[in-house]
């Protein structure tokens, strides 16, 4: 009989099966059509998991067509106008709708798992974003179908995209993918909370699992990488639609502003579908070493590296556009220097694998196989680093041969051993080894002898995205081995989807903790039961299976904390982010299908903005916000029965917290991050147009003065003192003076709104003229457009105290409300610093 | 031991790579509205100047964080990988993070710093 297993009398054990009866009523999936309702991390993460690689696999027959088209020179299998489509959406979708979306679909899947946790913070917000992504990938993906794709490369280059193609591909580019870009920061905001402020207790922050780490400091990259994105697309449509000149020479705009945009994005883009993967090797790699991973340590303080360095290498895709030699220098040095934190963790993990014991498995054939992909990859990167090379190099297929390999190195070949390493707990089956080797030696053959090629055919010149190349160039045979290895590859991945029918089709399921790992997820019982972990554990290690001694059984018997639902509602427990020291149980929300009423009408504004149909997307616009505000008014800041709770082991939380131990909060203070690093992108093209131009500095003289500009600064910092001390007068039941305070704030915000716009009216500035009246009507928009949102927020506040869902000690509405102000005055405060001081006043 | 050290807090460890991204961001945004607005006589002085005194106090701040990071390290008795569930080992394992994270960004400090130098000139 195995040892130290406590034989339970039958009170506690019907006390445990009561337990269970209550943690499954709580935590039931519907049924029927009734399923897509649910927003929990299990179902949430599976379908985004399943609707990433069906991009993928979209994305990858894309790329065959490609390869088809170019085995031979001079082909004509597919016109020019049709490959720019599809290289541009293979791009697209590759990067877009499938390397993003899968790590967050990984991290949904697993990460409460890790942490021992129910589910994430903010359940309706990962499904909301679900949902959006799934919109607005069909939208762009399915333009393709009309000939109506964008073609002008998946980064888009002005003037090419705002001159040379009216067409209303580039719309459906910049608009699908901006509301694409907001379900990546929304799935951010969950990470980040979800690792800092979900942990089980004990699982102080030297503990948690590395891929924790990844996934935190991957979350906070996506803050600050997607909002210049998201400026840069602004800029480009208002271009597009309304003939603002951001990008056009004559009238004083550039269009390598638009690259330095997608670039700041572009480069910590692929660090941030990168890391993830390296997450995956780092937790992979120990189980099958049977060792904990050596130098955790350093590994973190490489991905925190890595994580700032990527940051500063973006215009070394700009090598080649004349910038002055000690740019160059100094981003060719930040771009060799990254390979140091990198190498780093490839040490650690071969150190691992060499001091532990090596047990064979698929998993570990895909990690192997990615980390040799990977450093072929990485050092063709740091021959581009070095600028001469990079000249001879850039846009050529030397570059495709690069990227392909960091990608796939890097980051599939990770992923397919994840999704063999996970499979049991996802689909609760394991896959097969047999399918599972073939299936690797064939994708890293294909691989191998389709893009190790592309090196050579740079290198003797055949250029990037041309849908042909005559015989005389002398790499016909070149592509023509490409081709064949795409074929090859290609069938590597049939067989991984025959593998996956298969395995869910067979009846048998995989034994609990099949590969005997050490970390938390694997407590899961196999097939899954839906409320997760049976209880949240306390912690005391790295790897608590491997070290906790009784550590499943007492998972499984209810023995730490929240072992019950007794109100019947999901719940899981909020900790504080170093010590993990509980700080509040969490009632998370249900089934809804408001989310997808939220994403329908988000995603019909921006699709009926690509087609101009105003009023359409108005309307859907305004339903948008409707959703949104009843989600916030069902879903959110509840006021609980009672104050606390027991949650076992003699520990009593409270239910419901307000202020900056909240959840709420964070996610308030991480998405403002993120607005506000899109704000300083705008302010940013501010500054380079008057550095480039000398056209900028004479035209500053013409508005928007001083008056107005300072005018609406002070009111919107009267607005959030205003808001603030409101917030104060509700902690003390001050009601009347409550509700006279907010509605004097909220009048401060519509002068103020209307302030900042009076400085470019009364001065008459027209966007379509120059890029200086078109960047102080952006900036101005900003300002008005987020003023808008805080007089919504404030009449929100008013409301939830008038129905009393909001009283003077349950007021998390106010107390988020006002941080948002603190953020709309500091914006308020530089938008009118610059224009109405810069550079005039200095 | 442990108990005279101040709070630890996650910001701690990104103060060296922010000293890095400021120093990235002081460097490139000096020499491109010098060279831009105020290069007469394309003479390198005032690039070495300004590239002189942005790097060292960038590398200041990270030496500081460095050593305050091996000071934390130091405290108490526990023993590597740190990884066990008590005050010490996290201490232990965040000074050692922090003084390794400083490391890090003082070579990437360095390494602008020294094709600054090198090419010194707007052209």
């Amino acid at each position: 009989m195995a040892q130290g297993i406590k034989i339970m009398n039958s009170k506690e054990k019907q006390e445990r099966l009561s337990q269970e009866k209550r943690l499954k009523k709580a935590w039931l999936l519907p049924k029927g059509w009734r399923y897509w309702s649910e927003v929990n991390n299990s179902e949430v993460g599976l379908w985004y998991t399943v609707t990433s690689l069906c991009f993928f696999f979209f994305a990858g027959i894309l790329a065959l067509l490609m390869r088809i088209q170019l085995a031979f020179p001079e082909n004509n299998f597919l016109s020019a106008d049709s490959y720019n489509q599809i290289f541009t959406m293979h791009g697209t979708v590759m990067m877009f709708l499938f390397a993003i979306p899968i790590f967050e679909a990984f991290s949904i899947l697993l990460l409460p798992q890790m942490l021992g946790a129910r589910d994430l913070p903010f359940p309706r917000l990962s499904a909301y974003g679900f949902w959006c992504f799934l919109i607005g990938g069909i939208f762009v993906c399915g333009s393709l179908f009309f000939g109506a794709a964008p073609k002008g490369g998946w980064f888009m280059y002005p003037p090419l995209t705002t001159s040379y193609q009216p067409g209303v591909g580039a719309d459906i580019w910049l608009l699908g993918l901006t509301f694409i870009e907001v379900a990546s920061i929304a799935a951010a905001v969950e990470l980040i909370v979800g690792i800092l402020k979900c942990r089980p207790p004990g699982m102080r922050i030297n503990l948690i699992p590395i891929y924790a780490w990844y996934i935190l400091i991957v979350a906070i990259m996506i803050l600050f990488a997607f909002p210049p994105l998201i400026a840069g697309d602004v800029l480009l449509e208002m271009e597009r639609a309304f003939n603002w000149p951001f990008f056009d020479t004559t009238r004083g705009g550039d269009p390598l502003l638009w690259q330095h945009l997608f670039w700041i994005f572009g480069h910590p883009e692929v660090y941030i579908i990168f890391l993830p993967s390296v997450a995956l090797l780092a937790t992979i790699i120990p189980t099958f070493s049977r060792l904990p991973l050596i130098g955790y340590s350093w590994v973190v303080l490489s991905a925190v590296g890595v994580g700032f360095l990527s940051f500063g290498l973006w215009v070394h895709h700009m090598f080649t556009t004349g910038l002055p030699g000690i740019t160059l220098a100094i981003f060719s040095v930040a771009s060799q220097a990254v390979a140091i934190p990198t190498g780093v963790q490839l040490f650690c993990f071969i150190a691992t694998l060499v001091a532990g014991k090596f047990i064979h498995s698929v998993p570990m054939l895909f990690s192997l196989g990615g980390i040799i992909t990977f450093v072929v990859g990485g050092l063709t990167g740091v021959m581009v680093a070095v600028v001469p090379f990079n000249f001879q190099a850039h846009d050529s297929f030397f570059i495709v041969g690069h990227l392909h390999y960091v990608l796939i190195g890097g980051s599939l070949f990770p992923i397919l051993a994840g999704i063999y390493y996970y499979a049991p707990i996802v689909m609760g089956k394991k896959l097969s080894d047999i399918k599972g080797k073939w299936c690797f030696w064939i994708i890293f053959i294909g691989f191998n002898i389709t893009f190790f090629p592309m090196h050579i055919s740079g290198l003797l010149g055949m250029p990037r995205r041309v849908f042909t190349y005559p015989k005389e160039m002398g790499v016909s045979h070149l592509n023509l081995i490409s081709t064949i290895g795409a074929f090859i590859l290609a069938s590597g991945f049939l067989i991984l989807i025959w593998d996956l029918i298969s395995s869910k089709l067979k009846k048998q399921h995989s034994e609990r903790n099949p590969w005997k790992a050490g970390t938390l997820e694997w407590t899961m019982e196999i097939p899954d039961r839906m409320w997760g972990v049976r209880s949240i554990p306390k912690i005391k290690s790295r790897y608590p299976l491997w070290d906790q001694e009784r550590f499943v059984e007492d998972v499984d018997q209810g023995k730490f904390y929240l072992p019950d639902a007794a109100e019947e509602m999901r719940e899981t427990l909020i900790t504080s982010p170093i010590d993990a020291v509980p700080q509040q149980c969490l009632r998370v929300p249900g089934p809804t299908f408001i989310t997808h009423w939220a994403a329908f009408f988000t995603g019909g504004f921006f699709i009926f903005a690509t087609y101009h149909w105003w009023t359409l997307a108005i309307t859907s616009g305004v339903f948008a916000l409707f959703s949104i505000l009843y989600w916030l008014w069902t879903g959110s800041a509840w006021i609980p029965e009672k104050k606390v709770k027991d949650v076992g082991l003699n520990q009593t939380l409270p239910i419901y917290v307000s202020g900056p131990q909240a959840v709420g909060w964070w996610a308030m203070c991480i998405t403002m991050l993120a607005d506000f690093t899109a704000f300083i992108s705008l302010i940013f093209g501010y500054f380079f147009y008057w550095t480039v131009r000398e056209d900028f500095s004479d035209m500053t003289g013409s508005g928007p003065g001083i008056f107005w500009p300072v005018l609406s600064a002070i009111l919107f910092i009267l607005a959030y003192l205003g808001t603030r001390l409101s917030k104060n007068l509700n902690r003390k039941n001050h009601r009347k003076s409550f509700y006279s305070t907010l509605v004097i704030s909220t009048l401060f915000s519509i002068f103020g709104i209307t302030a900042i716009f009076m400085g470019p009216i009364i001065f008459n500035m027209d966007p379509t003229t120059h890029v200086y009246p078109a960047i102080v009507w952006v900036l101005v928009g900003w300002t008005g457009l987020h003023g808008f949102v805080g007089i919504i927020m404030q009449f929100y506040c008013l409301a939830r105290r008038w129905a009393g869902k909001m009283t003077a000690e349950y007021d998390a509405d106010i107390t988020n409300v006002t941080l948002y102000f603190v953020f709309l005055a500091l914006t308020s405060i530089v938008t009118s610093a610059v224009i109405a001081g810069f550079p005039e006043l200095i | 031991m442990v108990n005279n050290l101040p709070p630890f807090s996650l910001w701690h460890l990104i103060i060296s790579p922010l000293a890095w991204a400021l120093h990235f961001l002081g460097i490139y945004i000096f020499v491109a509205i010098y060279c831009a607005k105020f290069n007469k006589d394309n003479s390198p002085v005032p690039i070495l100047i300004g590239m002189s005194l942005i790097t060292l106090i960038a590398l200041l701040i990270v030496i500081r964080e460095c050593f305050a990071g091996y000071k934390r390290h130091q405290a108490g008795v526990s023993s590597h990988p740190f990884n066990l569930a008590n005050p010490e080992d996290r201490n232990r394992f965040l000074g050692r993070a922090r003084a390794l994270i400083s490391g890090l960004s003082a070579i990437a400090i360095l390494y602008t710093a020294y094709a600054v130098f090198f090419i010194r000139s707007c052209q």
